[in-house]
């Protein structure tokens, strides 16, 4: 049976839903009003970088913990990470965020471009940001740290990793093959190749199916750490000229176009060999790699026993060598909170972050005082490989700074001939002197008429 | 009186046609507001850019005049680039040209088959630029599809992208396969255009097919293949992609283009934006050159009816 309502009641119970409803609506604008209330209370500090949680599970644990552990800290500060992928992009969008006026408060900028940025003048000078905060002072850096981000007194970054290119190696291959696994069981480029033409397995008709080392020659990133290791040099003192064309890199260029060509200790070279999955997989006994890789290993390849070591010394070398970087931390000058970017990154550069990254990431710092904690003490007991990382950063040769974009592209044709087999490495040598030497005169000439 | 009476008439007569037509110039409007603004006044910026040492970042820009073009008759990677780019475009144009055609004369004469050849062609075409240049990379490798088809017949392929004889070939191949689809079906539409009665009435007469193609199809299809072949030099001295994804450039500058190193000079290294800028006129008059000299030799308005 249907009830049917009288219609006055009828008419007041839509009247009183309809209130209600009114009700409900003028609550939810209040709380969203309120809400907007709190949030513009907060500045908003906008951080760009390109490391991103994307790049595994523990980078995503490390960046939740940065977030929760600042805001914490710094309850007016609501900290937004915007994570731009590395490469052209991100110096593109920093040029146009910098000339459209709207930069983010800071910014980690690799040192392939933070100079040219401070050249530029839009970095702000961090000095006296750095005297007012002791935790901050030149003295709590390791000293290959203060290379980068500093020109005299003007300082422009603040250092954030230490990296440096390594040789990363798998134990149980070196094992299997009867090879020491001390970090420094090579002394000699000659001892090296020896290990890597042992460590390479071949089928019955001669192709490689395990690489002993994999070389990768084709830009000059690969060439230069041997060629610190072997006594040169990039720039001359003045950095004014190159200093590459001598010995020591046309000694590595030699040595690593013999491993190629001559010995075969690697795979043909194409352009989509993926080296780092190749020794994942445990193809590849020897690749080139970095102090950065151990919580990527981790990450895809947890089982993994492995070793960093620095690059052996060459035929005229002093010692051990490698190149060594510090990317920075910068704030623009046209920043909107500078003294908001300067507490982030006090957190962000400082020892808390230092020994969280480390935890999450197995990541050294460039602060001294981290290799002195407990906790560095303890990751190194369990990954016996972070011990080495110290000795590497701190034997490396300077990565070059001055418009090297630019120089990297007139130099990898020349590197892809030499590894190629196309271009002897004395021609080749020559034509980048020539070529490197006409991009510095015109940048410095550059510097004095628009610049500064 | 008369001059004055003579420019009263001509402003009258101006403001009748604009208001008769204003609603033609409305609708235009917002258009051409928008390529004014994003089109016009950007490519004049850009003209203004090549004659100063421009940086976005920089204080002062100051005026170099022709200084960027000069320089640019001295750089060897751009007038190796430029090399390399007329080479792609000497085998990419009438390779693409002549693929697109055959196939449309195919699928034309396919009856039922044709919408299948035409969807199957055309894939390609609507795939990502690097979506087909990544896919090829796989394919092009040593050890790759190509190259193992090539040894079940007793040949032993190099390897195509890191050879600098073999790299641009190879990139030409790739941009064929991806463009052909497109062209054919604009000759499959100036096909349509021409009418049977002439086919018929050549028929009748006795031409074969070869005189039917060369006299009937080939003239009736001019300015088709005027437009198609204005389209790929175009096209052509502005490959980018399938370079920047497959060979970055190399080996040794083999494949370097010139879109490539505007690109690099522009966004990539510092204060090199005039320098690009200068770059990228040199291109358009290289294209415009080429464009005007086609239109002048082959464009016919005249057809057979």
């Amino acid at each position: 049976m249907v009830h049917s309502m009288p219609k006055d009641e009828y008419c007041s119970a839509r009247l009183r839903a309809h209130t209600h409803s009114i009700h409900r609506c003028l609550i939810s604008l209040l709380i969203f009003l309120v809400g907007c209330h709190f949030d513009t209370n907060k500045n908003v500090l906008r951080v760009w970088d390109w490391w991103s949680p994307v790049e595994g599970e523990s980078t995503k644990e490390y960046f939740r913990g940065v977030e929760v552990t600042f805001e914490q800290q710094n309850p007016n500060i609501d900290l937004r990470f915007q994570h731009i992928p590395f490469g052209p992009q991100y110096i593109q969008k920093i040029m146009a965020s910098i000339a459209a006026k709207r930069p983010p408060d800071c910014l980690h900028a690799s040192i392939i471009w933070a100079n040219d940025l401070y050249e530029r003048g839009v970095l702000m000078d961090l000095r006296p940001f750095i005297e007012k905060t002791p935790e901050m002072a030149d003295s709590v850096w390791l000293p290959a740290a203060l290379r980068y981000g500093r020109d005299g007194e003007y300082v422009y970054g603040i250092p954030i990793e230490h990296d440096a290119s390594c040789i990363l190696y798998n134990i149980d291959l070196f094992e299997e093959a009867g090879i020491p696994t001390a970090p420094d069981a090579f002394s000699n480029w000659e001892d090296f190749r020896r290990a890597a033409i042992r460590l390479t397995k071949r089928d019955k008709d001669g192709n490689v199916i395990q690489a002993g080392f994999i070389v990768s020659g084709f830009d000059i990133y690969a060439y230069l750490p041997w060629m610190y290791s072997d006594g040169g040099k990039f720039y001359s003192d003045d950095f004014r000229k190159s200093a590459f064309n001598d010995v020591p890199l046309l000694e590595a260029m030699h040595f690593l176009q013999d491993l190629q060509h001559r010995d075969q200790v690697s795979f043909p070279i194409t352009a989509e060999r993926q080296d780092f999955q190749l020794f994942l997989q445990g193809k590849a006994a020897m690749i080139i790699g970095g102090t950065w890789s151990a919580n990527v290993i981790r990450d895809q390849s947890p089982q993994m026993r492995f070793g960093m070591m620095s690059f052996p010394q060459g035929p005229h070398g002093s010692g051990r060598g490698g190149m060594t970087w510090t990317n920075l931390f910068c704030i623009p000058k046209s920043a909107a909170n500078p003294e908001q970017a300067w507490k982030f990154i006090t957190y962000y550069c400082g020892l808390e972050n230092a020994v969280w990254k480390l935890r999450t990431l197995n990541r050294n710092s460039p602060l001294a005082a981290l290799y002195e904690t407990q906790d560095w003490k303890n990751r190194v007991k369990e990954n016996p490989f972070l011990d080495e990382i110290p000795k590497i950063t701190e034997s490396g040769g300077l990565f070059p700074v001055v418009r090297f974009t630019e120089m990297e592209s007139i130099l990898q044709p020349l590197c892809q001939g030499v590894m190629l087999n196309n271009l002897t490495p004395e021609d080749a040598l020559s034509e980048a002197q020539k070529k490197v030497d006409a991009i510095l005169t015109r940048y410095y000439a550059e510097l004095e008429r628009a610049y500064k | 009186m008369t001059g004055n009476g003579s420019a009263h008439r001509k402003s009258t007569s101006f403001f009748c046609q604009l208001s008769s037509n204003l609603s033609a110039y409305i609708f235009v409007g917002p258009s051409l507001l928008l390529i004014g603004t994003f089109s016009c006044i950007a490519i004049a910026y850009s003209l203004w850019i090549s004659l100063h040492n421009y940086d976005v970042l920089a204080k002062r820009c100051p005026f170099v005049g022709l200084e960027n073009y000069r320089e640019l008759l001295h750089d060897e990677v751009f007038l190796l680039s430029l090399l390399n780019t007329s080479y792609y475009a000497l085998m990419a144009v009438p390779s693409i040209l002549l693929g697109a055609l055959i196939l449309a004369l195919l699928a034309d004469r396919a009856g039922r088959g044709s919408p299948v050849i035409k969807v199957i062609y055309f894939i390609p075409s609507i795939t990502p630029g690097v979506v087909v240049s990544l896919l090829w990379v796989w394919l092009l490798r040593d050890d790759g599809a190509v190259n193992q088809i090539l040894a079940t017949i007793g040949i032993s392929g190099p390897n195509w992208l890191q050879n600098p004889h073999s790299a641009m070939p190879a990139i030409v191949v790739v941009s064929a396969w991806q463009s052909v689809g497109y062209y054919m079906i604009v000759f499959m539409a100036g096909l349509s255009d021409i009418p049977k009665m002439y086919y018929e009435a050549a028929l009748i007469d006795g031409a074969g097919p070869l005189r039917r193609f060369l006299y009937i199809t080939i003239p009736l299809l001019r300015n088709t293949l005027v437009f198609v072949m204005v389209m790929l030099i175009i096209g052509s001295y502005q490959v980018f992609t399938q370079v920047y994804i497959m060979t970055n450039g190399g080996p040794q500058n083999a494949t370097e283009v010139v879109q490539a190193q505007i690109f690099r000079n522009a966004f990539q290294f510092v204060g090199r934006m005039g320098y690009a800028a200068a770059m990228a006129w040199v291109l358009f008059a290289i294209i415009a050159f080429f464009v005007v000299l086609q239109m002048r030799l082959v464009r016919s308005t005249k057809l057979y009816d």
